[in-house]
């Protein structure tokens, strides 16, 4: 199992691509489903904050976002599908600092980043018509 | 040289002694015992109320089915289900069931194992998905 430092370092990674990604994201969907978009914008850039804290409080290394980032958006359709890619991305990372810190402070924050990504996946799914909207473990592979 | 009375008796009532401080030592209790039940009665419960509004009103069969297959899926990860009658029928009160489910496992994250933190970490994390798709 991967030790607490490991996993905020690779959810640093994980949020900094996040905020990149509903930046291209949002850019290809209408009005009303950007609103969505920014909102899960704004999210992600509050954990991205919040991880930078928790690491700097550990003297822990904290690199920033890369230059570009891989992601294929070419309609709206592939746009909601990688904000549904990409939460289920941060969910298992989420999780994964559970199960590799035992205070209760971090596991507060997981289990909410947890929870809030994998309801934003639901409302994506919604959104597209994916069923099930659900899945019954969030977090897992 | 044989021993004497007494030895036999000392040593005899040592041994007792040990015996009795083994047995009556506190044994160190698993958290995480007490945190499952907890987690599968909850869960149980769930799949109960689902089953029991479904039944109550079948126009929501199509809404809610998937939704409790995801539960009958975190009582087989949980243990052994135990069925019962359920008293929910209405939406209103699966919703608030849900909502304490969300609240009760995210609070047993905090003091679970790793081992089993992040499995009531994915069920707060359900009860909080199904929260959006009721």
């Amino acid at each position: 199992m991967s030790s607490e430092a490991v996993v905020l370092g690779e959810l640093l990674a994980a949020e900094h691509a996040a905020v990149w990604g509903y930046g291209v994201i949002g850019a290809h969907l209408d009005v009303h489903r950007r609103v969505a978009a920014v909102a899960a914008y704004d999210a992600h850039r509050l954990l991205r904050d919040s991880l930078l804290v928790r690491l700097r409080a550990r003297g822990l290394a904290t690199p920033g976002p890369l230059t570009a980032y891989q992601l294929t958006v070419t309609t709206p359709g592939s746009a909601v599908q990688q904000a549904i890619s990409l939460e289920d991305g941060v969910c298992v990372l989420w999780r994964d600092l559970v199960a590799s810190t035992d205070s209760p402070e971090l596991r507060g924050l997981a289990v909410r980043a947890l929870s809030d990504a994998a309801v934003r996946a639901v409302h994506w799914r919604q959104t597209i018509g994916v069923r099930p909207v659900t899945v019954a473990l969030p977090g897992t592979p | 040289m044989q021993p004497s009375r007494r030895t036999v008796l000392v040593a005899g009532a040592l041994s007792f002694a040990a015996a009795c401080r083994t047995k009556v030592a506190p044994r160190a209790v698993d958290p995480d015992v007490a945190l499952r039940s907890a987690a599968l009665a909850r869960e149980q419960a769930l799949l109960d109320a689902y089953r029991s509004v479904v039944a109550a009103q079948p126009a929501l069969a199509g809404r809610l089915q998937p939704l409790a297959a995801d539960k009958a899926a975190h009582v087989a990860a949980l243990g052994t289900p135990v069925p019962s009658i359920s008293t929910v029928t209405t939406l209103a009160a699966l919703t608030a069931l849900e909502r304490t489910a969300a609240t009760q496992h995210g609070r047993a994250v905090l003091t679970a194992s790793r081992s089993l933190a992040p499995l009531l970490a994915s069920l707060s994390a359900s009860s909080s998905c199904a929260l959006a798709a009721l």
